[in-house]
């Protein structure tokens, strides 16, 4: 009786040991080859038309499986109490996000109850789209413009081709740094043209004005200047009154903080589940 | 009556002129060299005597203005308006100075001689009709010019002492910022300031002859390379008296003193942010004038039914006047320069654009 008495407390505390123990222990993710177990656009909030979700759905696929980084993006209705930044970096460990061994990833989160985003990198994709080159900024610049006007399908859109596009310039060597254009050969495409025509009307005007001067039109010469000799300008006598003080006021613009978009934490890194990722977050 | 005095030398008979490059009269048959002072000084003690045995050679035309006078070597009539002082026979080409004109209260103090020829009028003509690519090419041709003439322009020239008196109204503009607001304080000031001040050797035009901005444009002259007047100096050039008066030049010197007062001395009023003078008063203290020629060439061409009158100061070499602009010159070349800067924005924004946000 004593002996099973005995066992069975041992059990009892063996197992109210590992409870504990679970209890408090912070889950840890394996590096590479998780399942991914949501979708690469996951519209929990409803921000999105079904068709609209299912077409961006098989375009994200394909750009995640060309660019070898998974590109996703997940809606919810509510953060739990939590920062934007953390639930995106809970949702990407807890679903299996990321792209190979390596799980290579790039996530945005939307929660439009407190207008919260977050963006956030792993491995590869936080390379491509570096926080010390205000990739993330980079990002979301455009995707941001979309939000404010609650043009979800836009922003994700965006998001998406943006995403993509830094991705492609990083596989080129030729990674975003913070103030380059992600299009240069498009940039040279409208910018030769328009400088062309700048150059052309402003150096254009300024000739043809040096050549008509050439033309000799003769101005009135009305004053003696040259024959006064500097030296001989003499002063004899100089008074000077106070006459008038006058006072004007005005108020002067100052621009409110909140007109600005969101807030970047983009230059520190995040952790969560033993692994870094880089990414900013804000409201919009 | 007119003394007229003809330039012939002593040696041969020839006609004598006044040589630019030597700066003496040379005959132009045997190139004998004479000074200039002392043959004008001569010529005209000789001329004198001879003058008051000789018959009446200066009548009125019957034109308002217009005289006669005849040539003492071939007799020819020489026609000109009372203001002619040298001028050439247009017969026999001989050089005659009309001494009436030159003496007395009418003589001139100094002169500064010719220092440029004939070639370098045109040389510089053909640069100046050259500077400018709307001009058409036909200017530049010296064909192209219908007279070119050397000329005394007669001319009082000024210095002195000159006073001034200026009323101003002086600000000082204070900004500061308290929270949102932006407050500027201005301090009013009534500025009262005279002062004196030289001016050395101010040319005013004694002719009305000529015109005014032209000439103006060709100073300044170098007046301490002039010379006593002697009339040998105007052989072989045309020269005219004044017709400007004293008076009417002093009066021209004022306007011209009044403007030129403040920019002489605003520099005088500082510590202020803005300076606006209200009321200028100018005058002189002292001057002197004299009444003195400068060499003048005058150049004239026509294009298109308009004149083109052109001016070189004899002296230094400057030359004015307004060039014509083509319209076929001016299409031809504004296209030329649009488009040569249109090449370089083309090339420097293929370069530059990339790094740019044309395209995000």
């Amino acid at each position: 009786m004593k002996k099973i008495l005995v066992s069975i407390m041992l059990v009892g505390l063996i197992f109210a040991l590992s409870i504990v123990v679970l209890a408090e222990e912070e889950k840890t993710y394996p590096r590479g080859n998780t399942v991914r177990t949501k979708p690469l656009l996951n519209d929990e909030a409803g921000l999105v038309d079904p068709e609209f979700g299912e077409a961006m759905g098989r375009e994200l696929a394909e750009l995640s499986k060309r660019h070898l980084v998974d590109i996703a993006v997940v809606t919810v209705t509510s953060l739990d109490g939590k920062e934007a930044m953390q639930y995106a970096m809970e949702y990407f460990n807890e679903y299996g996000m990321g792209f190979g061994a390596d799980d290579d990833g790039v996530l945005l989160l939307l929660c439009p109850e407190e207008r919260d985003f977050a963006v956030i990198t792993h491995n590869y994709a936080r390379y491509a789209i570096s926080d010390s080159e205000k990739g993330p900024d980079r990002l979301m610049r455009d995707v941001l413009k979309a939000l404010k006007k609650d043009d979800y399908e836009k922003a994700i859109k965006t998001y998406a081709v943006t995403a993509a596009r830094m991705l492609e310039l990083a596989r080129q060597n030729k990674r975003y740094t913070e103030g380059s254009t992600l299009y240069p050969e498009q940039n040279r495409l409208y910018g030769t043209p328009i400088f062309g025509a700048i150059f052309a009307v402003i150096g254009g005007f300024i000739k043809i004005r040096k050549e008509k001067d050439k033309l000799g039109k003769i101005k009135p010469k009305e004053d003696i200047v040259y024959y006064i000799p500097p030296a001989s300008v003499a002063v004899q006598n100089l008074s000077e009154v106070l006459v008038d003080v006058k006072e004007s006021r005005r108020k002067i613009y100052v621009q409110s903080s909140s007109s600005s978009s969101h807030s970047s934490s983009s230059s520190s890194s995040h952790s969560s589940g033993g692994r870094s990722f880089g990414g900013t977050s804000g409201k919009y | 009556m007119s003394k007229i005095l003809e330039y012939e030398c002593p040696a041969c008979g020839g006609t004598v002129a006044f040589g630019i490059k030597q700066q003496k009269l040379i005959c132009e048959h045997c190139n004998s060299e004479f000074d200039p002072a002392i043959f004008g000084q001569e010529l005209e003690a000789k001329a004198e005597t001879i003058a008051n045995k000789q018959p009446e050679i200066e009548r009125w035309t019957g034109e308002e203005g217009m005289f006669v006078y005849l040539c003492e070597s071939c007799g020819g009539e020489i026609i000109g308006d009372e203001t002619m002082g040298s001028t050439k026979c247009p017969y026999c080409d001989n050089n005659v100075v009309i001494m009436s004109k030159f003496s007395g209260d009418l003589r001139p103090q100094w002169i500064i001689p010719f220092k440029l020829d004939k070639d370098a009028a045109m040389k510089a003509y053909k640069k100046h009709a050259r500077s400018s690519r709307y001009t058409p090419a036909i200017f530049s041709n010296k064909k192209h010019l219908s007279e070119v003439n050397s000329v005394y322009v007669p001319y009082w020239v000024a210095s002195g002492l000159g006073y001034c008196d200026f009323e101003i109204t002086g600000k000082n503009i204070k900004k500061t910022t308290a929270g949102d607001y932006e407050t500027t304080i201005t301090n009013v000031y009534d500025i009262h300031l005279d002062g004196q001040f030289n001016f050395i050797e101010v040319p005013i035009q004694a002719s009305s002859r000529y015109d005014k901005d032209l000439l103006e444009a060709l100073e300044p002259f170098k007046v301490n390379e002039a010379v006593p007047f002697s009339s040998s100096y105007l052989s072989g050039f045309k020269a005219d008296r004044y017709d400007i008066t004293q008076k009417k030049a002093e009066k021209k010197l004022y306007q011209r003193m009044n403007n030129s007062v403040w920019t002489a001395f605003s520099k005088q009023v500082k510590g202020y942010d803005v300076v606006t003078p209200r009321n200028i008063k100018s005058n002189f203290i002292e001057h002197d004038i004299s009444y003195c020629l400068l060499p003048v060439w005058i150049l004239n061409t026509e294009w298109e039914g308009k004149t083109y009158r052109y001016a070189m100061n004899g002296q230094t070499g400057k030359i004015v006047g307004e060039l014509p602009s083509s319209k076929l010159q001016f299409m031809k070349w504004s296209l030329i320069y649009i488009f040569l800067y249109l090449l370089i924005g083309l090339v420097v924004g293929y370069v530059i654009s990339p790094f740019f946000g044309f395209y995000g």
